[in-house]
Formats: structure tokens, C-alpha cells, sequence
């Protein structure tokens, strides 16, 4: 057998056919990040000759602890355009194609996936893979799935009416936060740090945001004369946004439980009002924090009440400059701003301060990130891509690479799933939706429901063979105007009631559902949602088998964490109890929508096939 | 719930008085390049990479790939030694360009190397490894860790000779057709940070110190207000319920399950109000404070090690750390190791969780204070400076106590040698055709195969059938060694000839992954590194790690 050069060791060891098959691909890869650099390198060395790589990113240098492809000079170039020209260096004989661009953009529709004869993740949120995955299953291209964090990793091949598809099991939710704990009542630093991100949109964003604003209006001559204080201030934005938020806003709180009878602060220490006088004239003794890397130091009060001063003021600079602002991790003024904001708050509630390291980690939803597991979960992709182009999906396997051994195992595979027939993805297309249509406008279901948790992207609705939304572009400014005005209306108005059966598609992901409506007055504000086939009058939710497949793990960076749905007993407890009230459930009814840091280890069981859904205030 | 109170600010006090970053001599580390992995595995983890030499036998595909992985996180120095010339079979390695067809291997891939990380020091020896190995082997003193790929049997085995006794790492990666394999070897790897995936928290909650019980006793939950006894640390709740039922039940503490359930239920009976959160957690928090304080296996195991009694001048710090640990162990701590003083975090008031945590740290303290002091008596004792080992090494040991290991490898030679081979392991997997075994023994066999005839089976212009007939007689041979008796299924032989010593990249990219990440491991002395031998087979996405 003689070696022929390059493809030598790849004849050999994969044989004839195979690897034509290689050769003849047309491979798309979704993302440039860590795994798609790992990717892009196997590629070009194992005999694939036609490849399309497409992110949206551009290079930062927090990158290049493992995105190989990229050097210091890179910094601030686009991924897939640089990444296409390092492993062009490297292999000038392959065809390679960079799209710097979002891949939920219609250029990226149906027609562009049905090019190909097999798609590659490696994608870093779950919203992407939610589309990738649909238009997978609607063009029927088979797709290996992919992430890591940390020491861990998975992959996972997907192919429509084959295999379990990715949304066939319940995905990690992002975890939501009750508005007035955001706003009154924090009990920890994930609180503050979210209020710091509010408050940053807020103050120098381009949008505005009255979230965090209390409506409470009060005659109290005591809250009077802190508001007409303030109102002096105004000369010094940077000074008065530290009065107002620190001091008149905490005051008027503790004010309004003295005099409102209201048991805001029994059961709980008050907030104590800091001016910046006092914050910068403290100086508590602190340990000295030599030696410690500089952004791991914890800083004290007075610190943070200058950084807070001193980022503030370049913001706003920024701002009047008409550069608006919207929170990014690598944006130092940014993240200075929310360190600060949200030491200072956490302060005044007495919660422990934290570092800007961790501050980032929270704010920033950063989950660490190493070469190492990229480089195996890379290789295992390539692997499985040889067993389904040379047509052996029944040899594929779902693949973990855990920190360490379990029983002699560093990756645990395990057999592909079977489809679930009630994925409304790839299975049953249809949904029960409970909701109450009295109270919900077609705005929030379209905004809410249609994209926010079921995951469109341009969505359409047609209830009894009339459109009464679209959405997508090419619309002209009367059908806009037209769209408009049926947002505003409420569910009932548009038809949309119970037991009705309203058509939802998306030509932009190829799916079409059906949704079944239940009017339900149980959740004020809330919704709830099961891909299953609707039996007559039988509403009550099944409980699911117990299931041992890991949630999905997030690709490394700039990843949108999400928190897996926790607690097990509790929650399916709580999927049981749906058709009862829940005294709670309108407690939190005001909600933003959060990710939040968390161990994906712990997430590792999910069991409920329920995703519940929380209406945003207004 | 309100007022979670975490324990992490409390934490960064242990880092307080960790190295100067500008202390002289010492390199300031990257942090925003090393951001995401400074979150693994911390300053101290990013020193030890710093300063860690590295050599690499051979660049071919796997073993470039693992140093890639090695560079990009900013290893501190690593030599390429490597005899070749580039040729067309090395465009499977991805730090190869083809325009330097006919270059020294060595030179191209450090250059490329290099390039990923400026901040790292690369050397290219263009000498071949066996040759080294034959004529100079004292080259490999100058490394802290060894990765071998592609070396024949002989020379490998005469390598880890020389370096087992130095206790240097020796890694041996390989990447042959669609079977991976790693071989770790380090006579003694000690691990201070083990990092277990769920730690128990040590809360003396069974046999509290005298301070402890005089705190939980100084509260009076009877008189507390409805918010004061809702923040209540559920520590103190569990101490004044263990308390009570010593008295009831003569002294004894819950042991049978009826007994638990009984405790457990007593607890929430104590409770002033519905759901107070304090309690559920009390609830939850007792099941795992039913066992009493102990010594962990790991530990116990290093106890009873003669390094841990026979302390010389020449003793390595952590076994003089370990003889006084089981000093202390047998004298104050009454059995116990030193108190941790971590706290896991729980519904309390920030003060009244300050205050317990006082009493943890304190006694964390005073435990470590006299640790500190045996350690010093030790090097007295021994004619060394007392300064030898840091104020901050023994803290760290101190407060890691429950979490310290140990891992001997098995030498390569007790691998092969007749009489410590693992024949009945390899007996068993010759009849399971899962086994990853049947790979290990087909591997073995291609190597013998080389050994004789210079060249590896199945590779090119050799006569297939022929290497196959050859190559089954070898493996034969092989097992007969060792005293196995069975033979290999020929079907691994038959695709081990087929691979030919093909390196496939998507392959050599895995193992390249997962030997990087055992160096970090070894190097890091965090976690606990494979023992000893892993083996991967991409024909079916599967691996198992084995002690050969």
C-alpha cells in the first residue's frame, strides 16, 4: 500500500469508499469559537474538501487561550474569515467558505441548509442550536451537536426520524429573577449584579428603560425634602445618580415601610441609605491584598464608591458622544460600572461584596474554557461524522468526556435515542398552550411564547384559515401598521380562545406547529406549555420517565449560562400539581429573564417535560 | 428565602497572602488571556504551568497536538526532539505547512508552535530520540515532564528507567489508526488538591470542639424573635437537636434508620412557623451528619506508607507534611484532622453567620498553628532551616488535609515484566471481544513486530497476509510471556495491519486532548491524574482506562 502523500494515513485507515465520500461532503460548520477552531483544523487534515464555516463574532483576546486559529494581531478581526484563512495556510488544497454573519438571518433559510450533506455546531447558545436543529430536521441534513465547559464535554449526532433530535428533550431553562427582588429586596450578589446591569442599560443605554423605577409616589414631607436634595444635585450626573440610587431611593424604601404599616422590613434588616460623603469618607480596615492578581482583590467601600464615580462619568461621556452602551463582559468601563454599582448595593443590603473577576464571571455568564476539551470533543466529532457519511448511523453514539474515570470511563457513550414522538420539533407538531386569553395581547404571545420560549425565529399566525399575524421582512408599511394594531389586542379578540386550534409556522426554520389553547385563569401572568398530542378533556400532565441524559452543555464562550431545571422532586411535584392553584404562582409575576452561573454538573438529570414560561411585566 | 449568606468573600482571605505577582523573578501572568482558565484552576495552577519544561519525543500529529493544547495555556518551556524530515505523510499534522517539505520536523513545528503563544519558549533539537536515549540520556534531566510518541519499545523502556527514579512524568501518547492510547508513568505523584467532585463539609457536627458547643449552647432558640429563629444557621439547629438527643438517649447518638427518621423529624417539630428555610436545610443537612468525623481512606493510606515515618533531611516536604499530620492526628486532633473552617453557605443572618464562621476559622487557626509547629519541630529535627517549607505551604496543606493523594504508577517495566504483568486481566479480555484490552494486546503486538523487523505491520510495501500470519505468532508469543493462556481474536490483528501506523488527525487531535490534559493535571498537582493506561477506540466511540 503506498502512502499518497497527504491522504495517505486517511485511505488507509478509513478504506476506499469512505473516504470518496469524505472527499465528495459539502460540510457546514456553525461557529469559529473553540470547539469550531478544533473543528476547521480536523477538517482540512482528514480529506474534506468542501466546508463553510459562518460566526457572527469577532476575535478578543480572551480568546486565545485555545482558539488557535487566532493571534494577538487578530484581535478584533472577524472569526470565520481569519479562522478560514489560518487553515487555508495550513491545507491550501480544500475549499473553504467564511460567512461573518448571524446564522438566524434568512440568507441562512432552508435552501442554504439543503446544500449540504452534513451540518457541524459549534455554537456557544442554546438559541442558535435551537434553530440550526430545526432546520436540520426540516431539511432532513443530518447534524452532530457539540459543546464544552470546562472539563467537560458532549456530542451528540442527530438525524430526523433516526435519532432523538436536540430539542426532543427538555433544554435548560434560563433562570428568572422576581422584578421587586431585583428591585427592593435583593438577598444576593446575583441580585445586585443584575440591578448593576439594569441600571447600566438604564443610565447610558439607548433605550428608555423604567424597569427598575418605583412607581410609588408618596406625599411624605421626609421623602419630599430627599427628593428636592437630590434635585439640586443634578448639575453632577455622576454625583447624583450615586445620591439617587444609594441614598433618596433607599431611603424612600425604609421610609415607605415606616410609614405605610407595611411589613416590608420585618422580617429582614432595613437597607442602610449611603451618600457618597460617607461612602468615600469611610476606610474600614481591610486586609492587605498583596499578591493577589488585581482583578481577583475584593474592593471596599470607598473604592468601589470611586470606580463607581470614575466609570460613570467616562459612560456618560461616552453617552453624550452618542455612543449608548450596552453591557459586554470586555468592555472595562461596562463591567467597572456594574462592579461597583452592584458592590455598593450589595453593601447597602448587606450582602458580601465580591471581586470584578467574579463579578464578571456572574455578569458576563463566563464558563471556563480550555484547549484541551475542545481538542477531544473536536475529535470525537470527526469521528461520528465518518460513521454517518459512510452511512452507519446505527453506529453512532451520544458521547460525554467527564473530569475523570467513572468506572474506568473518560467518555461515556451510550446508544442515540429514539425520536420522541411528542417533540414538537421533529414529532407530534403540536402544543398545549394554557394561558389566559382575557389577559394576554398577541404581542406578548408572539414576543413571550412563540419566540421567547418556543424558539421562532419570524413567526406567522393563522387562527381558522384567517393570518392574523405575520411577521418577517418584506412586510410594506400597511401591513406593518396592520401588524401593530392586532399586537395590542388581547388573545380573545383575535380568536385565539379556548380550544381553538391556532397555525403557527416559521418559513425561516421550516416548522409549522398547532398549537391547542386552554383558557386557564390558575396562572395570572404565566403560562404553561407540553409538546403532546392533545387527548380530549384529558389534560393532566404526564409524569416523564426517568431520564439519565446530562442537559446540554454550553460551548464555551461569551455562552449565555443557563440554569438547568433544578431540584427534581420539587419540580415534578410542581408539573403535578399544574391543574391545581398555585398560591405562588402570581407572586413573581413580574419577572426578568435572567441566566445565571451554575454548576452544569448538577443539571445532569432532566426530568420534566414541561417548559414553564413567565409573562414579563409591563 | 432571605439573607443566603455566602462564603465566598470569606474565602479570598486564604488568597491574601498567596505570591507576590510582581515579585521579582516571577512572571506577571496574562489575565485577560488566561481569563477563562484562571477560572479552573487558579493562580497557583497557572504558576505551576509557568514554570514547567516540557520535552516532546517525536512531532507527529498526536504529539504536536498535545503540545498545542499545552502552549495555548501558556506552558512555560517546551523542547521538540526529533530526528526527521518533514515528508508528505506529515500533512496530517496541522503545524506542518507543505512548503516545508524536507525541513527539520523539529525546527518547523516549534516555529509554528511558538507562534500560538509568544510567551512561551520553544527549543527544537534536530536529533533522533533513540539515538538520545542510547548515547545521552542524561539530556532528559533538564525536564519536568517527558511525552514520548512513536518510540520504539526498547529505547522507550530504557527512558522511563532513567526517569522513573528521578520521579519525572512520562507520558506516552499514540494515535494508531482508529485506536488512541495513553500511557501515564510517574513513580510517586502527590496531589494536595484533589478537588473530589461532591467534598462533605467538615462540620464536627457529631463531635463538635468545646468552642463550637459552647457557642450553639449560648443560643437561646426559645427566646429568639420569629426572625432571629428562622436565620438561625441550620449548624446550630442539628448541635442543640444531637445534644438533646444524647441526653434522652443516654449518651448515644441516632444510629438505626428508624432512629434517623426519628431525629430527623424531631428537628422540623422545633420549628416556629411553617417552611422556616433554616430547618428544611437542617433536615436535608442531617442525613450527611449521621457519620462521624474520620480520616478519609486516601489519607489513611498515606499514613501508613513508610515515607511517612522514616523522615530524613532528603524527605520531600509533603511526606514531612504528612508525618506531621499523623502527629497531630494522634495527639491534639484526638483522632481527627485539623478543622477545615470552610463553611458551605446557608440561610442565616450576615452576622450571625459571621459569628459561626468565627468559630470555624478560629479553631481552623489554632489547629493549623499547631500543625505549623510539628512541621518546624520536624525540620529542626532533621537539620533543616525551619523556613523550609512556607507559612503558606503548610496552610494550604493544612486546610486540604481531607483532600490529600497519592498515586504510584506502575513502572513500564512491571507492565512487562512476567511475574507483575496483570495476566489475569489480560486473560479475561481476550474472551470479552469489548474489551479495550484486545487493542492493548494488538498494539503490544505491533510493537514486538517492529522490534524485529524495523518496520510496523501492515505498512508500506509489505506483504499483508504474510505481517498478518507473522504478527499472530507474535501476539502469541507475547501472551504466552506473560502466562496467558488464549489467543487474540484476529480481527484486531487483522485492522491493526490495516492502520499501518496510519495517524488519522481526528484521532491524534483526541489523544493529543486527553494527554494534554493529564500533563495539566500532573503538572498542576490538581485533580487526580489517570492511572495508568487509557485506551481509545474510535470504531466505536468508546474508552477504559486500566492499572497495567
Amino acid at each position: 500500500m503506498e502512502l499518497e502523500g497527504r491522504n495517505g494515513h486517511l485511505i488507509q485507515s478509513l478504506g476506499d469508499d469512505l473516504f470518496k465520500n469524505v472527499q465528495q461532503s459539502k460540510i457546514l460548520v456553525v461557529g469559529a469559537g473553540g470547539i469550531g477552531c478544533e473543528l476547521l483544523k480536523n477538517l482540512v487534515l482528514s480529506g474534506f474538501q468542501d466546508i463553510e464555516i459562518i460566526d457572527m463574532d469577532t476575535i478578543d483576546l480572551s480568546n486565545l487561550n485555545r482558539q488557535f486559529l487566532f493571534q494577538r494581531k487578530h484581535i478584533g478581526m472577524s472569526k470565520s474569515q481569519v479562522a478560514r484563512e489560518s487553515a487555508l495556510r495550513f491545507n491550501p488544497r480544500v475549499n473553504i467558505k467564511s460567512y461573518h454573519a448571524n446564522i438566524k438571518t434568512s440568507d441562512f433559510g432552508p435552501d442554504f441548509f439543503r446544500r449540504f450533506t452534513l451540518v457541524l455546531n459549534a455554537l456557544d447558545n442554546l438559541d442558535a442550536r435551537r434553530h440550526v436543529n430545526r432546520l436540520c430536521i426540516a431539511v432532513d441534513v443530518p447534524l452532530i451537536e457539540s459543546g464544552t465547559a470546562g472539563y467537560l464535554g458532549q456530542v451528540q449526532v442527530i438525524k430526523r426520524n433516526v435519532t432523538e433530535c436536540y430539542e426532543c428533550q427538555p433544554k435548560p431553562v434560563a433562570k428568572t429573577y422576581a422584578y421587586c427582588t431585583i428591585r427592593s429586596a435583593p438577598t444576593k450578589s446575583i441580585h445586585c449584579i443584575i440591578w448593576g446591569k439594569e441600571e447600566l442599560k438604564a443610565q447610558f443605554g439607548d433605550v428608555e428603560d423604567q424597569t427598575l423605577e418605583d412607581e410609588e409616589v408618596s406625599d411624605d414631607p421626609e421623602i419630599k425634602r430627599q427628593e428636592d436634595i437630590l434635585e439640586t444635585m443634578k448639575s453632577d450626573y455622576p454625583k447624583w445618580l450615586f445620591h439617587k440610587v444609594f441614598y433618596t431611593d433607599i431611603f424612600r424604601k425604609v421610609r415607605m415601610g415606616e410609614i405605610g404599616g407595611k411589613k416590608i422590613w420585618e422580617d429582614r434588616p432595613p437597607p442602610i441609605p449611603m451618600s457618597l460623603e460617607v461612602a468615600l469618607g469611610t476606610n474600614p480596615a481591610v486586609e492587605s491584598q498583596e499578591g493577589i492578581l488585581e482583578e481577583q482583590k475584593v474592593l471596599n467601600l470607598k473604592q468601589n464608591a470611586e470606580l463607581f464615580i470614575k466609570s460613570a462619568t467616562a459612560l456618560q461621556e461616552r453617552k453624550l458622544k452618542g455612543n449608548f452602551v450596552e453591557f459586554d463582559k470586555d468592555d472595562l468601563e461596562c463591567l467597572q460600572f456594574v462592579t461597583a454599582a452592584s458592590n455598593i448595593r450589595s453593601w447597602i443590603f448587606g450582602i458580601p461584596m465580591l471581586s470584578q473577576f467574579e463579578i464578571k464571571s456572574q455578569a458576563g455568564n463566563i464558563i471556563p474554557a480550555i484547549a484541551t476539551t475542545n481538542a477531544i470533543i473536536a475529535g470525537m466529532i470527526v469521528v461520528e461524522a465518518f460513521k454517518v457519511l459512510d452511512g452507519r448511523l446505527q453506529d453512532t453514539r451520544m458521547t460525554y468526556l467527564a473530569q475523570k474515570p467513572s468506572a474506568g470511563r473518560l467518555l461515556l457513550s451510550s446508544q442515540n435515542e429514539k425520536p420522541n414522538k411528542n417533540c414538537y420539533v421533529c414529532g407530534s407538531n403540536f402544543i398545549v398552550l394554557k394561558l389566559n386569553t382575557l389577559e394576554f395581547n398577541l404581542k406578548d404571545f408572539v414576543e413571550k411564547i412563540l419566540i421567547g420560549t418556543i424558539g421562532m425565529n419570524a413567526p406567522s399566525v393563522v387562527v381558522s384559515d384567517a393570518l392574523i399575524y405575520e411577521c418577517g421582512e418584506g412586510l410594506d408599511s400597511e401591513e406593518i401598521a396592520q401588524n401593530q394594531k392586532q399586537l395590542k389586542k388581547t388573545l380573545q379578540e383575535v380568536r385565539i380562545v379556548d380550544n381553538a386550534t391556532v397555525d403557527v409556522s416559521d418559513d425561516s426554520q421550516e416548522l409549522k406547529l398547532k398549537l391547542v389553547i386552554v383558557q386557564s385563569t390558575e396562572f395570572p401572568g404565566n403560562f404553561n406549555i407540553a409538546g403532546e398530542v392533545p387527548k380530549p378533556q384529558v389534560l393532566a400532565p404526564k409524569v416523564p420517565a426517568k431520564t439519565e441524559v446530562p442537559a446540554k452543555i454550553e460551548e464555551d464562550d461569551d455562552v449565555q449560562m443557563l440554569e438547568s431545571i433544578e431540584g427534581e422532586p420539587k419540580k415534578r411535584k410542581r408539573d403535578l400539581e399544574i391543574l391545581s392553584p398555585d398560591p405562588k404562582a402570581n407572586e413573581d409575576d413580574q419577572s426578568l429573564l435572567v441566566s445565571s452561573n451554575v454548576d452544569l454538573l448538577g443539571g445532569n438529570k432532566v426530568e420534566v417535560l414541561r417548559l414553564e414560561g413567565r409573562l414579563e411585566g409591563p | 428565602c432571605w439573607w443566603r449568606t455566602s462564603s465566598r468573600l470569606f474565602q479570598r482571605k486564604e488568597k491574601m497572602s498567596a505570591t507576590n505577582t510582581t515579585a521579582p523573578g516571577k512572571k506577571v501572568i496574562d489575565e485577560k488571556r488566561y481569563d477563562r482558565q484562571l477560572r479552573l484552576w487558579g493562580e497557583d495552577g497557572q504558576r505551576r504551568l509557568g514554570d514547567a519544561k516540557l520535552c516532546l519525543l517525536n512531532a507527529n500529529a498526536s504529539g504536536t497536538e498535545t503540545l498545542k493544547n499545552l502552549v495555548l495555556p501558556g506552558i512555560g518551556a517546551f523542547t521538540i526532539l526529533d530526528g526527521r524530515k518533514v515528508d508528505a505523510a506529515d500533512l496530517n499534522n496541522f503545524f506542518i505547512e507543505e512548503s516545508s517539505i524536507g525541513q527539520s520536523r523539529a525546527e518547523v513545528t516549534t516555529r509554528l508552535l511558538t507562534e500560538l503563544n509568544t510567551e512561551v519558549e520553544g527549543h527544537a533539537v534536530s536529533r533522533d530520540p533513540v539515538e538520545v536515549i542510547e548515547k545521552e540520556i542524561s539530556f532528559f534531566h533538564q525536564f519536568s515532564l517527558v511525552i514520548a510518541s512513536d518510540v520504539p519499545e526498547q529505547p522507550l523502556l530504557k527512558l522511563a528507567r532513567e526517569l522513573q527514579p528521578r520521579n519525572v512524568p512520562l507520558v506516552v501518547i499514540r494515535s494508531y489508526g482508529l485506536i488512541g492510547a495513553l500511557r501515564i508513568s510517574v513513580a510517586e505523584h502527590t496531589i494536595i488538591e484533589s478537588k473530589p467532585d461532591n467534598p462533605a463539609d467538615d462540620l464536627r457536627l457529631l463531635d463538635p470542639f468545646p468552642e463550637l458547643l459552647a457557642f450553639s449552647d449560648s443560643l437561646d432558640m426559645e427566646k429568639m424573635d420569629s426572625t432571629e429563629h428562622s436565620h438561625t444557621p441550620w449548624v446550630v439547629i442539628l448541635l442543640k437537636a444531637f445534644k438533646k438527643w444524647a441526653d434522652e438517649h443516654g449518651g448515644k447518638t441516632p444510629s438505626t434508620y428508624p432512629e434517623k427518621t426519628a431525629f430527623r423529624n424531631g428537628v422540623l417539630k422545633e420549628q416556629k412557623k411553617q417552611d422556616e428555610e433554616n430547618y428544611s436545610e437542617a433536615y436535608k443537612g442531617a442525613v450527611k451528619s449521621f457519620e462521624r468525623a474520620s480520616i478519609p481512606s486516601d489519607v489513611k493510606a498515606l499514613f501508613a506508607s513508610p515515607k511517612a515515618d522514616h523522615i530524613t533531611a532528603e524527605s520531600a516536604h509533603f511526606w514531612i507534611l504528612v508525618h506531621a499530620l499523623k502527629q497531630f492526628v494522634d495527639a491534639e486532633g484526638k483522632g481527627l484532622l485539623p478543622v477545615s473552617g470552610s463553611l458551605p453557605d446557608m440561610t442565616a443572618t450576615t452576622d450571625m453567620y459571621m459569628r459561626i464562621q468565627k468559630v470555624y476559622e478560629k479553631k481552623a487557626q489554632e489547629d493549623a498553628a499547631i500543625f505549623g509547629k510539628k512541621v518546624k519541630e520536624i525540620l529542626q529535627k532533621i537539620g533543616k532551616p525551619t523556613d523550609t517549607i512556607s507559612e503558606e505551604e503548610i496552610k494550604k496543606f493544612c486546610k486540604h488535609a481531607a483532600f490529600l493523594n497519592c498515586i504510584n504508577h506502575r513502572s513500564l517495566d512491571e507492565e512487562r515484566n512476567p511475574n507483575t504483568a496483570k495476566s489475569s486481566l489480560i486473560a479475561s479480555a481476550l474472551a470479552d471481544e469489548n474489551s479495550h484490552l484486545n487493542w492493548y494486546v494488538a498494539l503490544r503486538a505491533a510493537d514486538a513486530f517492529y522490534t524485529q523487523k524495523g518496520r510496523y505491520p501492515g505498512d508500506v510495501d509489505s506483504n499483508v497476509a504474510g505481517d498478518l500470519a507473522d504478527l499472530k505468532q507474535i501476539a502469541e508469543k507475547l501472551l504466552q510471556e506473560i502466562h496467558v493462556t488464549g489467543t487474540l481474536d484476529e480481527r484486531f490483528l487483522g485492522e491493526i495491519i490495516r492502520y499501518g501506523n496510519a495517524e488519522l488527525h481526528s484521532i491524534a487531535s483526541l489523544i493529543g486532548g486527553v494527554a494534554s490534559q493529564e500533563v495539566i493535571k500532573l503538572v498542576t498537582h490538581q485533580y487526580v491524574p489517570l492511572n495508568n493506561t487509557f485506551i481509545y477506540n474510535g470504531l466505536n466511540s468508546s474508552s477504559q482506562s486500566y492499572q497495567l
